[in-house]
Parts: C-alpha cells; sequence; structure tokens
C-alpha cells in the first residue's frame, strides 16, 4: 500500500470497517454512488413539479401506470443488454445513454408539450433505476456477503450525501436558472460517475471470478421469461419480490398523497421546485441523521427482522394519523409521512433489501435482481395507480389503503428473515462428520469389545470363551458375520483343550445343525441353572476360594469368575464376591469384573467401580461400567463430581460418564456443574454436553447458563488474544505466540460445542467447519449464518472472533472488546 | 429316565438313559438314588450319561445336589460321557471348574484310583 493510500485508508477505518486492500475500490464505489443520487436528486423535484404544472396530481396515476407499462418493455431491453454487452461496458453506456437525454429533454421541454412531462416522468424513473441498480450490482459482484455488510452502509451514505447534494443544488439553483434548466447541469456529474466506472473496473480485479463477473460476459440468456422463471422457481425471491412490491405500493401511494397536497399548497412552477427542492433536502438530512445513528445500530443488535418491520409500522401509524388533521393542514401532514417513507426507504429499507440479495446464487442474482427492481417495483407501481383509478378514494381513503399494505409488508418480512437463514444455510455445506456421530451411527462399542474378548479368551480359556460367546447370543449379536470371523480366529487357535467339544464335526461353535441347542433354549437353561440353590451352593464355595487367591497362576480362573458373576440375577448372593474382583490387582480380572458390575447394576458395587476410575488400565472399562447403571446413579455422579474432597481423576472423568448415560438429569448434572465459573473440568464438561447432545438432539440445556458459558470462553479467547498482541512476532516468545494461537482454537472450538447445544447443530457445525475450510467466501458464508441465528448479546462479541482477518489485526482489537464483552456481563 | 446301578471296584456306576426332565416322572430321582449309595457308605460315585439324549435345568440340579451330598460325605462324585449340548452349559456357567469330567467312562475310573 502507498503512503497516500495508507493515510486514506486510515482515514476511513475512521468512518468505516474497512481492510487495506478495500480502500481503493471502496472510495471510487462511495463516489459513484454519491455522483448517481446528486443527478437524481436534481431530476426529481424537476420531475414531480412540471408534472404538476403540466398534466396535474389528478393525472398522476396515468403517470405511474404508464410507467409501470413501459418499464416492462424497458427490463426486456436491459436483460438483451445484459447478454450482448459485459458489465463494465453496459455500466459506462447507460451512464452516456442517459447524459445525451438530458440533453433532449431540455430542449423538448422548451416546447411546452404536455406529453413530454409525462415522457420525462418515465425517463427518469427509468434512469434512477437502472443507475441505481446498476451501482448495487457492481457491489454484489464485487464483495463478499461478508465484506458487503461491512461496506453496504458506507455506500448508503454515499448516495445519501449525492442526494442531499443535489437536492440543495436544485432548491437554491432553480431561483436563479429556472426548473427546466436544472437539466443541464446533470450529465456534468454523470460523466464523473463515467470516469469512475471506468477506472474502478481497469484498476480493480475481484479475488474470486465466480463472485464477480464483471469482467466475463453475462449470463447467456437473462430475457424477460427466463427472469420471471428464476423468480418463480425460488420461494425466497418470490418473497422478496412480493416485500419488496408491497413497499412499493405504500411508497406510490404515500406519494400520490403528497404530491395533491403539494399541488393544493403551491401553485407556482418554480417556487414548487424549490419547496421540493428544499424538501428533498431536509428528507436526505433527516435520512442521513437516522442512518448514521440508528440504521446500522437497529441491524446489528436486532438483526434483519427489526430492520425490515420498522418502516411498515411507522407507516402505519403514520397513515393512521390523517385522521386526525384537519383539512387545511394537509401539508403540514402529508410531508413528514412521506419524509418518514423516504427516509426509511433510503436508509433501513435499502441497507436490508441488499442485504437479502446477497446469499442469491450469482447467475440468478442479476436476473431477479433486474426483475424485481425494474419490472416488480412497475409493476406495483401499476397496482398502485389502478387502485387510485379505479377507487374512488378520498385522501383519507387512501390512507386506510396505505395501512393495509404496511400489514401486508410487516407480514412478508416476517416471512422473508425465516428463509434468509435457510437460504445462507444452502450455501455451507458439512464438509465432514463429527467423530462422535460416526462412532454412534456405525460402531457398536460394547460388542466390538465383546467380539475381541472372545477372540482374545479362545486361547486363554475354554470357558471364558464359552461364557463371551454366550454373551454374544444373549445379546443377539452373533450375527452371520461375527460367527464367520470367529470361525475364521478359531481356525487358527486350536491349540485349546477343548476344541473337541466346542467345535462341532470341525466346525466352530453354533453352527446351524440340529446337533447343538437352539440359540434360545441355551439361554433359558442358563438362567435356569444359575437361579438354582444348589448351583449357588456350589459355586458359592469355589468363587469364594478363587476370589481369595491372588498372583498369576490363579488369573484366568479369577477372570473367569469375575465374568460368572456378571451372569447371574443381580439379587444373587454370589454377585457379592464381585467386589473384591474389582479390586483385583490384575487389570484383566478388574476389566472382567467391570464390566460384570454395568451387567448386575448393583448400588453396593458403584463405589469399587468409581474407584477403577482412577486407575489408568481400568479407566475406561469403569466408565463403561457405570454408563450401564444408567440414569440411577446421576444422583451420585453430581455429588461426586461437585466434591472437591473426591479424587481429581475420578472427577475429570464422570463428565464423559454422564454423556454416555445420556438422560435429560445427566444433562442437567452436567451443566449445574458448567455453570460453576472456573470450574477444573470446563473442556471435560464442554466436551461431555456437546457428545452428549449429538447422541441424544431431543435433549434441552438452558439457554442462559449456555450462553453465560459462551462469554466466558469468549473471555478466555480475547484475554490470550491480548496476550498474543503483546508479544512481538519473531522474538523469543514465538513459541508462546503458537501457544496462545493453539489455546485460541481449542477456546473458539468450545464455544462452538456450546453453541450446538441452544441452537440448531447442524447449523452451527456447518458454519464452523466453513470457518475451519478457511476461504474467504466459505467464512462469509458462515459469519452471516451465525449473525443470523445467534442471540444478540454475544454476538458483537463472537462474530469479530470468527471472521476473516488475520490474527494480529483481531488482536489490535482484543482489549477494546475485552473490556465491552465484560462491561456487558456486569450488567 | 432310566437309570441302572452296577458296580466296579468300589465305584458305583450309574448309568443314566434317556431324557432327564422336571416333567419325567420317575420313582426315584437320580439324587435319591446317589444318596442311597451313600446312605450304604459307597462313597465314589460315578454319573455316565453316555445314552442320555437331553437334561434340562432340572437335570442339572440333581447332579448338583448329588455333588453336594457326596461331597458333604467326603465322598467322590466324578460325571462321563456327557453330550457336547450339556459340557457348553456347564462351561457358561463354570460347573466345569467344580465338577470332574470326562470324556470315557474308563479314564474316570481310572481317576477315582489314582486318589
Amino acid at each position: 500500500m502507498s503512503g497516500a493510500d495508507g493515510r486514506l485508508f486510515r482515514l476511513l477505518k475512521r468512518a468505516v470497517d474497512i481492510r487495506p486492500e478495500e480502500t481503493g475500490v471502496v472510495v471510487r464505489m462511495f463516489f459513484h454512488f454519491f455522483l448517481i443520487t446528486f443527478t437524481a436528486y436534481v431530476i426529481k423535484p424537476v420531475k414531480l413539479s412540471l408534472y404538476l404544472t403540466f398534466l396535474t396530481a389528478d393525472r398522476l396515476p396515468y403517470a405511474y401506470l404508464l410507467t409501470a407499462l413501459l418499464m416492462g418493455l424497458a427490463v426486456s431491453l436491459n436483460s438483451r443488454l445484459l447478454s450482448r454487452l459485459n458489465r463494465r461496458a453496459y455500466i459506462s453506456w447507460s451512464l452516456l445513454f442517459f447524459m445525451g437525454n438530458l440533453l433532449v429533454f431540455r430542449w423538448l421541454f422548451g416546447f411546452h408539450w404536455p406529453w413530454v412531462s409525462m415522457l420525462f416522468w418515465f425517463w427518469s424513473d427509468l434512469f434512477i433505476v437502472t443507475a441505481v441498480m446498476q451501482f448495487w450490482m457492481a457491489v454484489n459482484d464485487r464483495f463478499h456477503p461478508r465484506q458487503a455488510r461491512r461496506l453496504v452502509g458506507f455506500f448508503v451514505s454515499g448516495g445519501l450525501w449525492g442526494g442531499v447534494a443535489g437536492a440543495l443544488v436544485a432548491s437554491r439553483l432553480v431561483r436563479l436558472i429556472g426548473t427546466e434548466n436544472l437539466l443541464l447541469v446533470c450529465p456534468a456529474f454523470l460523466a464523473g460517475a463515467f470516469v469512475l466506472v471506468r477506472h474502478r473496473d481497469a484498476a480493480g480485479q475481484p479475488e474470486e471470478s465466480e463472485a464477480a463477473p464483471e469482467n466475463a460476459s453475462a449470463p447467456k440468456k437473462t430475457g424477460y421469461a427466463g427472469s420471471f422463471r428464476i423468480l418463480r422457481r425460488s420461494r425466497y425471491l418470490r418473497l422478496l419480490a412480493a416485500l419488496v412490491a408491497a413497499g412499493i405500493v405504500v411508497t406510490t401511494l404515500v406519494d400520490f398523497q403528497f404530491s395533491s397536497a403539494v399541488e393544493a399548497a403551491l401553485p407556482l412552477k418554480d417556487a414548487r421546485t424549490s419547496f421540493l427542492g428544499t424538501f428533498f433536502l431536509g428528507l436526505l438530512v433527516f435520512s442521513t441523521l437516522l442512518h448514521h445513528l440508528l440504521s446500522g445500530r437497529i441491524l446489528k443488535r436486532y438483526g434483519i427482522l427489526a430492520a425490515l418491520i420498522i418502516p411498515p409500522a411507522v407507516l402505519f401509524l403514520g397513515s393512521a394519523a390523517v385522521f386526525f388533521v384537519p383539512a387545511g393542514s394537509l401539508l403540514w401532514w402529508a410531508v413528514p409521512v412521506k419524509g418518514l417513507d423516504k427516509s426509511l426507504t433510503h436508509t433501513i429499507n435499502q441497507s436490508v433489501r441488499e442485504l437479502l440479495y446477497i446469499p442469491v446464487p450469482a447467475d440468478e442474482k442479476y436476473k431477479a435482481k433486474a426483475f424485481i427492481d425494474m419490472f416488480v417495483n412497475k409493476f406495483a407501481d401499476g397496482l398502485a395507480a389502478v387502485m387510485l383509478l379505479a377507487l374512488p378514494l378520498s385522501l383519507k381513503g387512501v390512507s386506510g389503503l396505505t395501512a393495509f399494505f404496511c400489514l401486508a409488508w410487516a407480514a412478508l418480512a416476517a416471512l422473508i428473515t425465516k428463509e434468509y437463514a435457510e437460504v445462507v444455510k444452502r450455501h455451507l455445506k458439512i464438509q465432514w462428520e463429527d467423530a462422535d456421530r460416526l462412532i454412534l451411527d456405525r460402531i457398536d462399542v460394547d460388542t466390538t469389545q465383546l467380539v475381541f474378548d472372545t477372540l482374545e479368551s479362545r486361547g486363554r480359556s475354554s470357558v471364558l470363551y464359552a461364557m463371551n460367546l454366550y454373551e454374544l447370543i444373549r445379546r443377539e449379536r452373533l450375527t452371520p458375520e461375527l460367527r464367520k470371523i470367529i470361525a475364521q480366529r478359531s481356525g487358527e487357535l486350536r491349540a485349546g483343550a477343548m476344541d473337541s467339544l466346542l467345535d462341532v464335526d470341525g466346525e466352530p461353535l453354533f453352527p446351524d445343525t440340529d446337533d447343538v441347542l437352539p440359540e434360545e433354549t441355551l439361554d433359558a437353561q442358563v438362567r435356569e441353572i444359575l437361579d438354582l440353590g444348589v448351583y449357588r451352593q456350589v459355586m458359592g464355595r469355589y468363587l469364594e476360594d478363587v476370589a481369595k487367591e491372588a498372583g498369576p497362576n490363579s488369573e484366568t480362573a479369577r477372570m473367569e469368575a469375575a465374568k460368572a458373576l456378571g451372569l447371574m440375577d443381580p439379587g444373587s448372593p454370589l454377585a457379592r464376591n464381585l467386589a473384591k474382583f474389582l479390586r483385583d490387582e490384575s487389570p484383566e480380572v478388574a476389566v472382567y469384573a467391570l464390566r460384570s458390575a454395568g451387567q448386575l447394576k448393583r448400588r453396593d458395587l458403584l463405589p469399587p467401580v468409581l474407584s477403577c476410575l482412577s486407575r489408568p488400565a481400568l479407566s475406561q472399562a469403569a466408565v463403561l461400567a457405570l454408563t450401564e447403571y444408567g440414569d440411577r446413579i446421576v444422583g451420585a455422579l453430581k455429588d461426586y463430581l461437585a466434591d472437591p474432597e473426591e479424587d481429581l481423576r475420578i472427577r475429570r472423568l464422570l463428565p464423559d460418564v454422564l454423556a454416555r448415560i445420556g438422560t435429560q438429569r445427566a444433562a442437567d448434572a452436567l451443566l449445574s456443574e458448567f455453570r460453576k465459573a472456573g470450574s477444573r473440568f470446563e473442556a471435560e464438561l464442554i466436551e461431555a454436553l456437546a457428545k452428549l447432545k449429538v447422541s441424544r438432539p431431543e435433549i434441552r440445556f438452558d439457554e442462559t447458563v449456555v450462553l453465560e458459558g459462551v462469554k466466558r470462553q469468549l473471555r478466555t479467547a480475547y484475554g490470550d488474544l491480548e496476550r498474543y498482541h503483546d508479544l512481538k512476532p519473531g522474538g523469543k516468545k514465538e513459541g508462546r505466540r503458537r501457544d496462545l494461537e493453539l489455546m485460541l482454537f481449542k477456546t473458539v472450538k468450545s464455544i462452538f460445542a456450546l453453541l450446538g447445544l441452544i441452537y440448531p447443530p447442524e447449523d452451527i457445525r456447518r458454519a464452523y467447519q466453513n470457518l475451519l475450510a478457511g476461504t474467504k467466501k466459505a467464512i462469509d458464508y458462515s459469519v452471516e449464518l451465525l449473525d443470523s441465528l445467534l442471540h444478540k448479546d454475544i454476538k458483537p462479541f463472537l462474530l469479530p472472533m470468527v471472521e476473516d482477518l488475520p490474527l494480529d489485526e483481531k488482536a489490535k482489537s482484543a482489549g477494546r472488546i475485552l473490556k465491552a464483552l465484560n462491561k456487558a456481563s456486569a450488567s | 429316565m432310566d437309570i441302572k446301578k452296577r458296580e466296579k471296584d468300589d465305584i458305583t456306576i450309574f448309568d443314566i438313559q434317556g431324557e432327564i426332565r422336571r416333567t419325567d416322572i420317575a420313582e426315584s430321582t437320580l439324587h435319591e438314588l446317589v444318596k442311597d449309595q451313600l446312605d450304604l457308605g459307597k462313597k465314589h460315585i460315578l454319573l455316565n450319561f453316555d445314552k442320555v439324549e437331553f437334561i434340562d435345568s432340572f437335570g442339572v440340579g440333581e447332579i448338583l445336589a448329588s455333588y453336594i451330598s457326596t461331597h458333604n460325605l467326603g465322598g467322590q462324585l466324578k460325571i462321563a460321557r456327557i453330550s457336547k449340548k450339556l459340557f457348553l452349559v456347564f462351561q457358561i456357567t463354570m460347573l466345569t471348574k467344580v465338577l470332574e469330567i470326562f470324556d470315557e467312562e474308563e479314564s474316570a475310573l481310572q481317576s477315582f484310583l489314582k486318589e
């Protein structure tokens, strides 16, 4: 960046959230819009004043109607030009065309033909719609959604200042040179816009050609029918068209009332032009204030819905006010209502409408935008005109009609806001499945473990092998595929002493022959035997003896005993022996005992099972055993988790157990612990909460607690970012910087895990994965989705953290954001 | 169920035939027959299941009750020629760890003599 550009950037940075590389193009586009609206605001008072002079307000509906009808043809012509010219040529030639037209109109007005004012009415509408549309098309071409969202407000203010200047010139100059001669001022300003367009397109190249087809030819077929088909296919675009139409109908009705009032109050042409110029000036000053003070804040703080609802709501109230105004003071009512309509249209409504186009695919956007801006606009004008011509309405009657359309407009605003989030989502693909989800969907961990045990036990003990196989049968997991796997492995392990008994005619256990017990008979028989009093008598003695043994020689016997106890009835007195095996020195024995404990779910075994969490070799089996206990032990686990006296190694694993239990009570227990700020297990708790949500999407989490947690994480992240900012790159502390980067990455991951608890997890996953994808477009859409999804309390703090900026840039504002976050949390 | 008794080298051998079920009504149960022998002072019992086609949990209970009675009097009860199916059930229930089970009658008899 050159020195001049750097200074310009720093200057602009005070007014707009701009990036250094955007400086040049943003300045040129700001002035492009300034010059367009300057011209428009010189033309506007001239147009209305001359029409009222030659044709009167009563004939205004004809002008609306004619414009509406001819604008259809203009749309068609515009489509053809789009298909034949590239974007740069299209905009340039349009500007030259309009410059020439202005000179011709000045000449024609010299003849005082009434039809010229009708034709000029149509022409000025065509100019304003075309030039403004071309500008916004250029914005859409050039910028990604998130960029556009940052810059749209700045461009709108360029338009507002252009309008203010144009209206000021019109109101002052008209008294010196007359209404018609104002038209001679305009071509000079359009020439300036022409130069900027040529220079901008020559200087700036878009980052991603896909999103900026300015230098490419426009889509091949963009005719009226094609544009209409695109609209018909898309519910979102239909809603957008209807929203625009409702707003335009209201604007046209308000314009009619205002023009009638002006005609009645100001009969002299130049005085009227001057008044209109002053009115537009006041209007734009008001709009500018409104834009700077409210527009951005409303969008940022309350989102699109609020910004869309405000204009119809205000105009509804304004229209209703006519019923309380005396007939002689109608101009005093018409001026503020018209002022409100126009100022809201120029600020909040325009900003939001342009945002609404952003998630539409580029190829559809141009066609749909051209159709809506040029055809739907005028169709709505025509509809308003037909209603004015067909219905014999007084000014108050027109106000009733306006109020009705305001309500329809508000309803459409609500509908399109809902649809907006959906359209943004469709741009973001889920790129990979969550690991937890994959495991849950595709792998039965318990069965896998059992199959492994079955194969492993075959070489160690035929009793263990038989018991493991039996358990597979009992769980109905001995599928034909699994039989095959076990049979293959059995072939490798024929050394076992009981092979001849376990195999039937050389086949592995449980082949499909009549020579073995049917699986259901086997299960019934085993259960009956285990319940026999004599069995308990016989085995009681044996198990007690085995439990007393220690050392490697009796390890297999202890494993068998631990396994067998799990097959018994939980109420069996023999099951008490399991406590000894849970404390067995051999991890293999203890693992079998843990599995049996999970099957029996005896409360008296809970303390020794929990103790196993502290033994690294047993912790995973202990987690699974506790999970088997299920919801009934959630209260006990919660107490253990909260008890600072308990072994840390045990407490650290309890979130995972609760996540696996996966009930609402388990979720509440996790959240209750998470609520405590500064918990030692915050990372484990977040991971467990996210895991639980993946496995049980129906579980609900207290939004307030989760949002508080998100803010806590954000504070951690901004704290790290602040420290990162304090460390100079490349120095001795480069390692520390990298550590902070890693910590930041983990914290952001935790934030998204928490967001997935209270927002649709699919959307959050989409947003997170697209952020990680790291392309500008993916990040922009991702941020856009988050913006439409998240609670207003966290948006201002989360979005700066994830937006597409170098970490050093983000770090610069970390301190400020952290301060604001602390302030927000304190309040 | 049909149970025949024979003796060899001070060992009482019960040859069991047919099906051992709860629903079968026999004059004497296996356990009663074993107890009779224990009362007579015969403490070496071998149960030969060679011709047993089916045995349910009741039958297993009879074997276990016989085992306990013999064991309590300091005697020995051994089993020979049980089916693969029953052996599998005994393995699953871990009874193979307590009961002495032999593939052949001869090896079972030899084991009595060795002790």
